[in-house]
């Protein structure tokens, strides 16, 4: 494989599911057969071309990349910036290093994989649904064009962001991703709940574009401040140790922690960190695919990918006053820890699954706060395969449902409240043990699944450095290691609720397995949520390490910055680089005790007696209003409400409608109003008097003058002349009076 | 003095001599058409016309990166030049020519003024404007400029007895002769300060010229600022877009505008480059008056024609932001040629679709008849949306390049006060052009809709090629780059 057409294939990734979009908006739009083929075909060549990239990649010799991460580069010039002399481009153009090439070989495999689902999910083949903007249940999607015209955008934008080799092509693929969460969050635009408290799909759909987009801006201005900064948008030229340590010494390494927490806050709002993170439970009133790929495997995963591209910088901010890692490592912590104890008391199976993603991206967002980038990368990759077929899982099971329910023509009882189900083991089997499978990586079941090796590795970074006396390190080391129970814990009450015990509702009892289109990606994304986590293995741990590869993922990944990492520690940026951790029982034991033990306290509280239909949440009666606090969601949205939503409407109708426009402004004109109206009444009697004859008799002095010219042409065109004639005259006077020096004075503000 | 046979290289002017001579030869063939195949030739005309285009393009690729002149006198010096710069105008003006003829078939055969000689008389048009861009003499200069217009006003009346076409004609016609006289008189001054009408001698004597080549240099622009349609010589300008056929107006608005601008790039950069203190100034004023006063008239048009011929006066103020810069700033020639590139695709579509709404002559040109265009035709709403907003500069669209050259270079030129100008001329212009989104869109209506093949064709190639210019304007400002890069050699090579 030739260097241009590793190239080429890079810059076509991104492309064919974009051009898929235009082709299904433009062309195939009424035809759905030909759209959701279409849409297919795109991301399995943008999977296959994946692939063949990161495959290539991954053969390449460790040593040689650690020293040249960008192996695959390709750009052309875009706009011109700066000086013309020295030929200066802003440059577009896409690059693959380690880091990027992990993603590739797992973005584009699991989108396609919930593309290939998404016919099944949306009932293709069964009669059309006749009502558009609503779920037509067990009917086929009267608007499947256009889900899978802006599924094959997000796919577009999403791998856009992948292989940008600069921060503003990130950037629009960032904001692509963004607009197409928007619109997909609002798919079923025209649905609506009784009751009135519950958000709608288009009103999720607006929180999280508002959301997110508050963040965005101040990412903008990170983008814009890194630019003044480095004098270049390019990762690998601006992070390079030589650009970091340029740009230290311009502006001092602290400048560069708040450059990083600017761009950091674009995280916060994507990647729904705290105080952010209110729009990504309301974001499951998506379509269940759309939840899997943007709101779980990759849009939301984006975030954290760019924190991780940008690590060299935060790295150097943590060395600033204040540190930056204490900023962002204690966001996630406490995000991981407060989404993982809300999950605890919901009850919306997508709902659960919402706040999990929440806290396993906390988890990424610490590890990086606490420098384990290796491990945020590590996580991000498994986790987004196993959340992927979580939600897909989900899916299926919320599908059975609305089977059910279309059997016993019961649609008041909701199909996604897991209360409602129960025994559906034995009815939806493939997708029960593709989801115990999911939950157990997510748990992070020992040994076999992805979970517990990237968890793992999160632990044991943050354990190595407490025993380095930090005590910061100390503190997310516990906190995660509580919020990784409790993620066991929650997983087995799904798990216990949903598919234990016997069917507590007649939508249960008529629930059945669903398609091959659903089912299949199911059982090929449950092999990579378990398979996954052989890539990083610690070599030192007992026998499987050396066995299986020597911890790959982490010298592959973290050869993308270990050189450059090592150059700055040299120039005094650092204090330490990257290292391998030594291998330590302790936190594996802490991994194995949580994990084990939150699966087993799960069992132990829910599968043990499975529910009964009518019975009540066994842990409503210990917690006691601790519980309503939690399902409440800590009231957060209640907070928000009050202390921004409610006050910014206050001020906007009260101070900025009543008193400043209609009282100050309005007031203000009507007297000027008032003021001339009387001065116009005085001014008209005289003109009326004075002026109106004396113009009528010009007028028709005038009228008599003309009248002979008029018989010519329409009067007009000698007025044009002549008026030329004179400005042309004024012109020569003027350029004149520009050369020897008239206006000097004048004209000081002409250079 | 006697005459001196200069040194002709004939396939130097092989493009402008191959439109000019296609044209006289299928004016020579008409008149051995029979009366009774007339019908049959009407019908094959606008062909005949494209493969004359088709000809001098390929010429004219042909000649790119070449550098050199023709029509050498005895004492060196060139009538005619042909090096990039002249040879990327001559792209902009075939390319003009080409997508007139494409959107104009049908409409022409619709509204009854299918007339042959409507193609023959662009053909000499186009040739006229390929040499405006291709004279290094004043003399040449004058006969192009004719050259170019005389077919305009005949064009303008196209749609006779119309009394509004014929009016249209008759002011372009009186105000095109009232511009000649300036120009011919500036020559005339600059001839008399100078000794030379050759433009580098023109440029080695202006420095001696004293008052009298200034004052023939403010002539000359004021010649120009009349072909531009630049305010205050911008007034002839709506009345004649509106009244001519719409075909006609969507040539002139790009031809003839891009045509006065070549041979003012080339004789203020060559010629009078040590005037530069004086007349950029002056063009930085010309260029703020026509950037308000164009865009703040198009706000209250009703009538499309009419808003785009203001629109089109703004537009000459976006390129003479460029213009005015180029003695300071190394990017300025190369932002007005991109601009003008961009510009080109952008009018045209948006004509092409004025033209697809336009039933007969001058009917439902009115923004009225543009509500529901979305329900009508999507297509076209879209690509009429596209083109509003590149005309407005949002990107991604080539008009946005276009205005982002254009404003770099005037900030290197530190023409701060006149980039603020036009960003915010180009904030109010969206008023008025995304006003015609808003009602295709948000307002509904019928009527009938008249978008043959050639003419869907080519509003899709002229969405695309917005779209490129947009996208990836890298490429083709390098391009335009290289074109402005000879024509400043010339200034260096004397």
């Amino acid at each position: 494989m030739t260097e241009q057409t590793l190239q080429l294939l890079t810059w076509l990734i991104p492309a064919m599911p974009l051009l898929s979009f235009f082709l299904i908006m433009l062309f195939t739009k009424h035809n759905k057969t030909l759209s959701w083929l279409l849409a297919w075909a795109a991301i399995i060549a943008s999977w296959v071309m994946g692939w063949i990239v990161a495959f290539d990649m991954f053969g390449r010799d460790v040593d040689h990349l650690a020293e040249h991460p960008t192996a695959i580069h390709s750009a052309v010039d875009w706009l011109p910036f700066g000086d013309y002399a020295k030929g200066l481009w802003l440059q577009m153009g896409v690059a693959v290093d380690p880091l990027t090439a992990v993603m590739l070989f797992a973005i584009p495999f699991i989108i396609a994989m919930i593309m290939i689902y998404s016919v099944g999910y949306h009932n293709y083949g069964q009669p059309e649904g006749q009502v558009r903007g609503v779920p037509n249940h067990g009917q086929e999607e009267p608007l499947l064009s256009r889900f899978f015209a802006f599924m094959s955008l997000f796919a577009g934008g999403m791998l856009t962001l992948v292989v940008a080799d600069n921060l503003l092509l990130l950037f629009v693929g960032w904001e692509i991703m963004g607009f197409c969460s928007y619109a997909l969050i609002g798919f079923w635009y025209a649905r609506n709940y009784d009751d009135p408290k519950k958000i709608t799909p288009r009103k999720a759909g607006i929180k999280a574009f508002i959301t997110t987009r508050i963040a965005d801006v101040v990412m903008l201005l990170g983008i814009v401040y890194f630019y003044s900064v480095f004098g270049t948008l390019n990762f690998s030229e601006a992070l390079s140790a030589h650009g970091l340590e340029a740009a230290a010494t311009a502006v001092g390494p602290a400048m560069l922690g708040v450059m990083a927490l600017l761009l950091f806050t674009g995280t916060v709002g994507k990647s729904a960190q705290f105080p952010l993170h209110v729009w990504l439970p309301d974001a499951m009133e998506g379509p269940t695919p759309v939840s899997a790929v943007i709101h779980a495997a990759a849009m939301v995963s984006a975030g954290v990918y760019m924190i991780v591209r940008i690590f060299p910088l935060i790295a150097v901010g943590m060395e600033g006053n204040p540190n930056v890692g204490l900023i962002i490592g204690g966001i996630g912590a406490f995000t991981a820890f407060m989404a993982a104890t809300i999950a605890v008391a919901q009850n919306d199976v997508k709902g659960v699954l919402a706040y999990s993603t929440i806290s396993q991206l906390g988890y990424m967002v610490a590890a990086i706060g606490i420098g384990a980038y290796v491990a945020a990368a590590f996580h991000l990759i498994t986790h987004a395969f196993f959340k992927a077929l979580l939600f897909l899982g989900s899916g299926s099971i919320i599908h059975g449902m609305e089977h059910g329910a279309g059997h016993v023509h019961d649609h008041h009882t909701d199909p996604q409240d897991m209360r409602n189900m129960g025994g559906l083991a034995k009815k939806m089997p493939k997708t029960f043990w593709t989801f115990v499978i999911g939950g157990f990586a997510l748990s992070g079941f020992p040994i076999l699944t992805a979970g517990f090796w990237s968890k793992d590795e999160i632990l044991a970074d943050a354990f190595f450095q407490s025993s380095h006396g930090d005590a910061f390190a100390g503190v997310v080391f516990w906190t995660l290691a509580i919020a990784a129970l409790l993620t066991a814990f929650y997983t087995m009450r799904q798990i216990s609720l949903t598919f234990l015990g016997e069917p507590r509702t007649p939508l249960a009892e008529h629930a059945h397995e669903s398609n091959n289109y659903m089912t299949i990606p199911l059982i090929l994304l449950s092999i990579f949520a378990v398979a996954a986590g052989w890539a990083g293995i610690p070599e030192e741990f007992p026998i499987l390490g050396p066995m299986v590869n020597n911890n790959f993922f982490h010298h592959y990944v973290g050869a993308t910055i270990e050189h450059s990492l090592s150059e700055l520690e040299h120039a005094g940026l650092l204090a330490h680089g990257l290292e391998t951790l030594p291998f330590n029982w302790f936190p594996l034991a802490t991994s194995l005790v949580v994990a084990l033990g939150g699966l087993f306290l799960g069992w132990w509280v829910y599968g043990r007696k499975p529910l009964k239909s009518g019975e009540r949440d066994p842990l409503i009666a210990p917690l006691g209003p601790l519980h309503q606090f939690l399902q409440n969601k800590w009231y957060w949205d209640e907070l928000y409400q009050a202390v921004f939503i409610n006050p910014t409407i206050y001020f906007s109708e009260v101070i900025v409608y009543e008193i400043m426009d209609k009282g100050l402004i309005d007031g203000t004109l009507h007297l000027i109003a008032r003021t001339f109206y009387t001065i116009g009444g005085y001014v008209k009697t005289f003109e009326q008097r004075v002026i109106s004859d004396g113009v009528d008799w010009l007028k028709d002095q005038f009228l008599a003058m003309t009248k002979e010219f008029r018989q010519l042409q329409t009067g007009r065109i000698q007025e044009y002349t002549l008026v030329s004639m004179l400005i042309a005259v004024a012109l020569a006077v003027v350029v004149l009076a520009i050369n020897y020096g008239w206006f000097n004075q004048l004209f000081t503000i002409i250079p | 003095m006697e005459f001196q046979v200069p040194t002709i290289n004939i396939l130097l002017i092989a493009p402008a001599a191959i439109v000019a001579g296609w044209g006289v030869l299928l004016m020579l063939i008409e008149l051995f058409i029979s009366d009774e195949a007339q019908e049959q030739w009407r019908q094959i005309v606008p062909g005949l016309a494209l493969v004359g285009l088709a000809l001098a393009f390929i010429q004219t690729v042909g000649l790119w990166g070449y550098d050199g002149g023709t029509f050498i006198l005895a004492d060196g010096h060139p009538m005619i030049v042909v090096d990039n710069f002249a040879t990327f105008l001559n792209i902009i003006f075939l390319l003009t020519g080409a997508l007139t003829i494409f959107i104009s078939v049908d409409f022409l055969r619709r509204t009854g003024l299918e007339r042959p000689e409507f193609y023959m008389l662009m053909l000499f048009s186009i040739s006229g404007m390929m040499l405006m861009g291709m004279a290094n003499d004043l003399i040449l200069v004058f006969l192009a400029l004719e050259l170019l217009s005389i077919p305009l006003y005949i064009m303008s009346g196209l749609a006779w007895p119309r009394t509004d076409s014929e009016e249209s004609a008759m002011k372009y016609f009186l105000l095109g002769a009232f511009s000649s006289g300036f120009l011919v008189y500036g020559i005339a001054l600059t001839y008399g300060a100078t000794g030379t009408t050759q433009l580098p001698g023109v440029m080695a004597g202006i420095a001696n010229g004293g008052s009298l080549a200034l004052a023939g240099a403010a002539l000359l622009l004021v010649g120009f600022a009349f072909k531009v349609a630049a305010v205050p010589f911008h007034m002839w300008t709506p009345d004649v877009y509106q009244g001519a056929p719409t075909a006609v107006t969507a040539f002139m608005s790009v031809g003839a505008k891009v045509g006065g601008f070549a041979a003012m790039l080339r004789i203020l950069i060559i010629a009078l480059p040590g005037l530069g203190d004086v007349w950029a100034p002056a063009l930085a004023v010309l260029s703020a008056l026509t950037l308000i006063v164009g865009n703040v008239v198009a706000l209250v048009q009703p009538n499309i024609k009419r808003m785009l011929a203001y629109s089109s006066i703004a537009h000459a103020g976006y390129i003479l932001i460029a213009v005015a810069s180029a003695p300071a700033s190394p990017d300025g020639v190369s932002a007005a040629l991109f601009y003008m590139f961009a510009y080109l695709f952008s009018n045209m579509g948006a004509f092409a679709v004025v033209i697809a709404i336009e039933r007969k002559t001058n009917e439902g040109v009115m923004l009225d008849d543009y509500k529901g265009l979305a329900k009508r035709h999507l297509g076209l709403a879209l690509a009429m949306a596209f083109f509003m907003l590149s005309l407005t500069g949002v990107p991604p669209t080539g008009g946005f390049s276009g205005k982002f050259f254009v404003f770099k270079a005037a900030i290197e030129a530190n023409l701060i006060w006149l980039t603020i100008v036009g960003v915010i001329t180009s904030a109010i212009s969206g008023y008025y052009y995304l006003r015609v989104v808003y009602t295709m869109f948000m307002q509904d209506g019928d009527g009938e809709v008249a978008a043959p093949e050639a003419l869907k064709w080519t509003v899709g190639f002229a969405v695309l090629v917005t779209a490129v210019l947009g996208f990836i304007p890298g490429p083709w400002f390098d391009i335009a780059r290289q074109a402005a890069l000879q024509g400043m050699q010339m200034v260096a090579g004397g």
